[in-house]
């Protein structure tokens, strides 16, 4: 019965259902697991499954870069500062050198935005062409640690835009956005307490490009307003969903039946049904 | 992509049916309250049939169920290891009576009821049953939450306490699970335990609490037992819920704001332009 269900819903959706299941602070642990059940689907998982970044240091430079799919090829990542791959490659891809001076431009207005919003961190961003235009992948990371409650805690930002260049000077973006949220907490208040996740979103725009509006900067604001609402929607609405869920078990207070609870989620419900038509389901 | 045509590396290696199920067994433990039967659907349908067996199935739901204090709520029953006489015969000790436990349809039938198994502390397992039940039903806000009792051969009680919150439809789900001993053999009674929580939210994404919290043996008075080891377990029980509460103000106001600020310090947005960017880099000099 439920095998018959199932069977109609291809792999690639299975996948992606288990993996909004399993805690999210294992995110490479059970992927790995599903490209062990399905290696012949490893390229579209990788691709569709968000992991957290990881970091290293371009050894030209000594600046620290942030790893994904998207800079690499084989066993080696290019950095975005010297441009060069990490083992040396001979022949690894590289943008075309038109693609390259939007790329360092890029990178470099990327880095002030991480300055300006996250005050430390690290972000990376990566460029290649496609037949209507050309498409990037702008990445942050920031981590936390010995905070009040958090002893360590992350924010991964990955932001793919698409664009394709149209007639009159204009381009359409089409940007998909997932951040991903770690917070490890040890403390004998609350033991051994993890809150983590990941919010998927996506965006739309039509713009004019010129000298002034340039790609960069179209897409750069597109990021910037795109991450202030997920920051907002996870800590005001995700986060505290998962708070609403357990005081819907048990209560703090013991009194008589009282109507604050039960009046508070249908309130965030409404907020979020309003919320749900600016969103996308990550699955679809 | 150029990126991502070598990416054969990870397929070369076949792996055995036995790592399969392995794998599909990991995954079935780790699913958050009310999904197990998801997260079964969707793992057995990435791999040929016959990899998982019926009774390896049902083994692995067995040691979800036993893990996960799962309830059965219209027989009134918790699942957990010392409610289980064999694998799939579970006791409700407030009644004696044992069903007979299907783990994967999570459906029980009466088989037979039986005499308390440790007559000498049956008076102190049920004054503490009743008194948790007057808590549990004080406290607890779902009609699904229980705690069931335990008279133990060593003559100690164990408790298991669990309730759960399910609403899939609306892409949420939670559960409250604690475990307790209490210690009647020595001297002084005392009871220790281990709380454990998790709370799912799912809709666009994947958001998910988990909590565990071990309690240390407090001494309890044996003249007024049931009262006395429902306060320890209330008492700890609204410590951790008052110190999450406490850990998600702090999160918001402390560790968001160190993640990403609302707004930079100079209350205004980006300017993406390369001569703006260089210009304040300058005046920051």
């Amino acid at each position: 019965m439920e095998a018959a269900t199932s069977s109609s819903k291809d792999p690639i959706s299975c996948a992606l259902s288990i993996m909004r299941r399993m805690p999210p602070n294992k995110i490479e642990h059970n992927l790995s697991g599903l490209l062990n059940l399905i290696p012949e689907h490893t390229d579209e998982l990788l691709q569709r499954v968000d992991q957290p970044l990881e970091e290293a240091i371009d050894a030209e430079t000594g600046r620290a870069y942030l790893l994904c799919d998207y800079n690499r090829d084989g066993d080696s990542y290019r950095s975005p500062w010297s441009n060069t791959y990490d083992p040396p490659l001979e022949d690894g891809f590289l943008p075309s050198p038109k693609l390259r001076d939007l790329e360092i431009e890029a990178n470099q207005l990327f880095d002030a935005y991480r300055e300006l919003y996250f005050e430390g961190g690290t972000s990376s961003v990566y460029l290649w062409e496609l037949d209507t235009g050309f498409a990037g992948c702008f990445l942050i990371k920031k981590k936390v640690s010995g905070h009040e409650f958090v002893a360590d805690g992350a924010w991964d930002s990955i932001h793919v835009v698409d664009v394709s260049e149209k007639a009159d000077s204009k381009a359409n973006y089409k940007l998909t956005t997932t951040v991903m949220l770690s917070m490890d907490v040890h403390k004998a208040q609350v033991g051994d307490s993890n809150l983590s996740g990941s919010l998927t979103r996506m965006a739309d725009k039509i713009a004019t490009v010129d000298a002034t509006q340039t790609h960069v900067a179209n897409i750069g604001a597109m990021i910037e307003d795109m991450e202030t609402d997920i920051r907002t929607y996870l800590d005001s609405l995700y986060i505290q969903k998962t708070r609403e869920i357990v005081s819907s078990i048990r209560k703090l207070r013991k009194a008589g039946p009282h109507q604050a609870e039960p009046f508070t989620m249908n309130l965030n419900a409404a907020v979020l049904k309003h919320g749900a038509n600016r969103k996308i389901d990550s699955e679809s | 992509m150029a990126a991502m045509e070598e990416d054969q590396r990870a397929s070369e290696d076949a792996v055995s049916d036995e790592d399969k199920a392995a794998i599909i067994q990991h995954l079935m433990l780790n699913s958050p309250p009310g999904q197990l039967r998801d997260v079964k659907a969707d793992a057995l349908a990435l791999v040929p049939a016959g990899v998982v067996s019926q009774p390896m199935l049902a083994g692995i739901c067995r040691a979800y169920n036993t893990a996960n204090l799962q309830l059965i709520p219209q027989k009134n029953l918790v699942l957990c290891e010392e409610a289980e006489i064999d694998p799939t015969h579970y006791l409700d000790p407030s009644t004696g009576d044992v069903y007979a436990v299907d783990h994967v349809s999570l459906s029980a039938e009466k088989t037979e009821t039986r005499v308390p198994t440790a007559p000498e502390v049956e008076a102190e397992r049920s004054v503490v049953e009743a008194a948790l039940g007057k808590y549990v039903r004080s406290r607890y806000s779902s009609a699904n939450a229980r705690a069931a009792v335990f008279a133990t051969d060593q003559g100690d009680l164990k408790i298991a306490l669990s309730a759960e919150n399910l609403n899939l439809r609306n892409y949420w789900s939670g559960n409250w699970r604690s475990t307790w001993t209490v210690s009647l053999a020595g001297a002084q009674a005392s009871v220790q335990g281990t709380l454990k929580l998790r709370a799912h939210y799912f809709e666009d994404g994947n958001v998910q609490l988990q909590t565990t919290k071990d309690v240390e043996p407090s001494p309890v008075s044996a003249a007024d037992l049931g009262r006395a080891v429902t306060d320890v377990i209330e008492d700890a029980e609204t410590s951790l819920q008052q110190g999450l509460e406490d850990m998600y103000n702090n999160m918001t106001h402390e560790t968001f704001k160190a993640m990403r600020r609302i707004m930079p310090i100079t209350r205004t947005k980006m300017k993406w332009n390369v001569y703006e960017v260089a210009l304040n880099r300058n005046l920051r000099k």
